[in-house]
């Protein structure tokens, strides 16, 4: 069954994305789903909202933070799959509007990680023989075969985060306000080879909400109706282990946009997508996507980093408010920050980054070693 | 007649420069082998007796014993452990051999009589230690680290038992107490004459004069220059016969250290030579082997040319964990048991399986990611094998002594690809496609025991 039109995003909130000393999980579900509420004009949600789809990384009671937060007591259910985690409680709640269950729902993604008294992931052991998770290694691994067989290499990273920090900027609720030059990114002190400080996505706070109804409904809110064109999921094989793997590539990407096109009615993305928010973990995780996503061919991103293609004022802008990079990385927040994002984009409502006239936008998300991403396409007639 | 079969020596890359202990700039002067971070007394003597067992059976192996006085638990045996590893029969009879510097000389009579007696076909002899100094006393400058394995057996004998002898003496020389982490000794000349000189003499005295003719070749455990040179006149040899201790490029091995000159000596015995193993401890042991049918090697050879300097003290007090901390690391960061009892065949000895359909694979799952069928695989170790590098990444975030670590994607030559840590890298670093060995690893410390698994490292450096 195609979701493609089925559901309507009609209310969108989203907390400033920081190190939230002074405020908990509970206070920022709090901010964005009251922002939401406004948006969608939602002053009744006991009445108005049917159910709740809530996602966390880092939180082992995703439902109870939810529900006496909002003191909502629907039916909720908490959806997981690593970092795509945002994307995939949207995709949730689209599937279960789609499928008749519920006429209105509340989606929320939310991540409280500076709580836990480290920067970054914990590096801890799991097993006798495992290694440490960190994900900046996982996420490294495509770099040496990448760089070896098309020759972009450090500086073509360094780009891509020099661009999210200029993004970033002009973006209210962002964390990082702060150009950055080339030089500071290949200076910056190691994470995982080739990725520096700066090529790794600032950890952050945060929580973001989207309202989201059937599309035959969604004229009683206010806002210009943002209809969900496609929104789909998929899983590869653990690279680590998958005996064909030529880490030139992430394959859920691939798998996740091939499956998303094909739902939207879309041949030629690079043409038809107007803005695009993809994940940028690491600024070769952004690099790859912009291949696997299929906007242009396999190998070719280091030209198209050099003429701009991506940037704000370039023919397909991506990260348009700075993306996990500069923006913030609430794990289980991040992909309905996305959408939230790309829908003030297409409204029109995005201000000093705004894409003119944009129609088709696109958000992207992958997680875990990685092996699981999670593509939303969003348009508006 | 029993002897030995054959021997195989690990000696740790990582070389620690005296200099340095000494707080000056390191030098191409006198240093001693350090086990790193990631190796210990079981994970030396796992690749000796690999080393050892090259190209070998091993299903004939009925006996290991397991000499050292530095093995990480009290109560669980070393050698069973390592029995697991090395995949031998699990009929196979294990025994740890402590508390005393001539456990390795003990090991190899008790190994001699169960094959003479015909209780075992043949027996392999694991003899390691780590000599752990205090910080700045002249044990941690003049120790060293290092692991031998002998095969005993009937065939292929090189060098036949012809004699042993024992003399037990009571005397506070050399201790560490339950839980001490660095050796003691009391005063230096009265622990040289009545610890180590008057024993040693004791038991090479009993020993049998030369057969007519016969050189006699002494591997002994003096512990530094002038112990080896005082032992030379007690029991009447010529300095020519005694094997240099390499006091100075490997330090003094413990229990390790007169097995190790025995090794030595049989890299280059000749027919007829009487070759003399004398070692020291609570008293002293001598066993006397004749050569019967030499066989020119390079173990030891080959096992110091692997040689990676030790950069700072500061990487040598991180990788000993000599560091003072407050707090102590938690005991427990979910290392389960079961779950190890339940992949030690995997971890172990690096085991995954291939399916029906010909795909190797690691770990073992139930489903197979070629042809999707289930539970159509047949087991098959991986760790003899090497492999290539797929790619890798250098990991600045990830714990070690000397960040950043090499973590990569190993393709092992038709096996399966494997996720690990690539060790043992020159200054050039890692590169796409560069071969590789597998080597057994104390992998970390989580829960505060050790916990072993295996790792990448370059081929093996043979001159």
């Amino acid at each position: 069954m195609s979701l493609r039109d089925r559901a309507a995003i009609v209310g969108v909130g989203c907390t400033h994305f920081m190190e939230n000393w002074t405020s908990s999980a509970e206070d920022m579900i709090v901010d964005a789903v009251f922002e939401a509420y406004a948006d969608a004009e939602i002053e009744d949600p006991n009445r108005q909202i049917d159910a709740v789809f809530c996602g966390s990384l880092y939180s082992a009671m995703g439902p109870v933070d939810v529900s006496e937060a909002l003191k909502l007591y629907k039916p909720l259910t908490s959806v997981y799959n690593y970092c795509a985690t945002g994307t995939e409680v949207v995709r949730a709640a689209v599937m279960a509007i789609a499928a008749g269950a519920y006429d209105t729902v509340l989606a929320v993604g939310y991540d409280k990680p500076k709580d836990r008294g480290v920067s970054g992931p914990p590096v801890a052991f799991r097993g006798v023989r495992n290694l440490p998770a960190t994900p900046a290694g996982w996420f490294a691994l495509a770099a040496a075969p990448y760089f070896a067989k098309f020759g972009a290499g450090r500086e073509e990273l360094a780009q891509i985060a020099v661009k999210n920090h200029h993004n970033g900027t002009l973006a209210p609720k962002s964390f990082l306000k702060k150009e950055i030059t080339v030089e500071d990114v290949l200076n910056a002190r190691m994470i995982a080879w080739p990725f520096g400080l700066y090529d790794c996505a600032a950890q952050t706070d945060g929580a973001a909400a989207v309202i989201v109804t059937r599309a035959d409904l969604a004229r009683n809110h206010p806002k210009q109706p943002v209809l969900v064109k496609a929104i789909t999921s998929h899983c590869s094989p653990h690279p680590h282990t998958d005996p064909d793997h030529d880490f030139l590539r992430w394959k859920a990407t691939e798998n996740a946009a091939r499956d998303a096109y094909r739902m939207a009615g879309i041949d030629d993305p690079f043409r038809q997508i107007d803005v695009a928010q993809l994940h940028d973990c690491f600024t070769l995780t952004e690099l790859l996507s912009y291949e696997d996503l299929g906007f242009i061919p396999k190998g070719a991103a280091k030209e198209h980093i050099a003429s701009g293609t991506f940037t704000l004022a370039g023919e397909l802008p991506v990260n348009t408010d700075g993306g996990l990079k500069s923006f913030g990385h609430p794990t289980g927040a991040s992909g309905a920050r996305m959408i939230v994002e790309n829908t003030l984009q297409l409204r029109g409502e995005a201000g000093a980054r705004q894409v003119q006239g944009a129609k088709l936008a696109l958000s992207h998300n992958i997680g875990g070693y990685p092996t699981g991403c999670a593509v939303c396409i969003l348009g508006v007639e | 007649m029993a002897g030995i079969v054959d021997w195989g020596v690990h000696i740790p890359a990582h070389r620690l420069p005296r200099a340095l202990l000494a707080g000056r700039k390191a030098d191409s002067g006198p240093e001693r082998a350090l086990a790193w971070a990631d190796e210990d007394s079981v994970t030396m003597a796992v690749d000796a007796a690999r080393l050892c067992l090259k190209d070998r059976a091993r299903d004939t192996i009925d006996l290991l014993l397991f000499a050292t006085t530095t093995y990480a638990f009290a109560e669980k045996q070393g050698a069973a452990l390592i029995a697991a590893v090395l995949g031998l029969p699990q009929a196979v009879r294990t025994a740890d051999i402590g508390h005393s510097l001539r456990g390795g000389a003990q090991a190899l009579l008790l190994a001699h009589d169960a094959v003479k007696a015909g209780r075992a076909r043949q027996a392999l002899v694991l003899i390691a230690d780590c000599r752990m100094g205090a910080p700045g006393s002249e044990l941690e400058r003049s120790g060293g680290d290092a692991a031998v394995a002998f095969l005993i057996g009937h065939d292929g004998v090189v060098a036949e038992l012809s004699g042993s002898t024992a003399h037990s003496e009571e005397l506070v020389d050399v201790w560490r107490r339950d839980g001490d982490r660095f050796i003691h000794q009391w005063e230096d000349r009265f622990t040289t004459q009545y610890g180590f000189l008057d024993p040693s003499a004791a038991a090479a005295a009993k020993l049998p004069t030369a057969a007519d003719g016969a050189h006699r070749v002494w591997a002994t455990s003096a512990p530094n220059k002038r112990a080896l040179g005082s032992l030379a006149k007690a029991i009447g040899a010529a300095p020519t016969a005694m094997v240099p201790g390499l006091f100075d490029t490997v330090g003094y091995c413990g229990t390790a250290q007169a097995p190790l000159l025995l090794a030595a000596a049989l890299d280059t015995a000749e027919t007829g030579q009487e070759l003399a193993l004398l070692t020291h401890g609570d008293g002293a042991e001598a066993l006397l082997y004749t050569v019967v049918a030499p066989r020119p090697g390079h173990a030891v050879a080959d096992a110091m040319a692997q040689r990676i300097p030790v950069p700072s003290l500061n990487a040598y007090r991180r990788a000993r964990g000599l560091d003072a901390a407050e707090y102590p690391p938690v005991d427990d960061q979910g290392i389960s048991a079961t779950i190890h009892f339940r992949e030690r065949a995997e971890d172990l000895r690096l085991q995954g399986q291939r399916c029906a359909c010909g795909e190797p694979q690691f770990p073992k799952q139930r489903v197979c990611i070629r042809c999707g069928a289930k539970d159509r695989f047949t087991p098959e170790d991986f760790a003899e094998r090497g492999g290539t590098l797929v790619t890798y990444t250098l990991d600045s975030f990830f714990p070690s002594p000397t960040p950043p670590t090499a973590v990569g994607v190993v393709q092992v030559a038709d096996g399966p690809r494997i996720y690990m840590q690539v060790a043992g890298l020159s200054k050039e670093g890692p590169a796409l496609g560069m071969p590789l060995r597998l080597a057994f690893r104390r992998i970390h410390d989580a829960g505060q025991r050790p916990n072993y698994f295996w790792k990448a490292l370059p081929e093996r450096n043979v001159p």
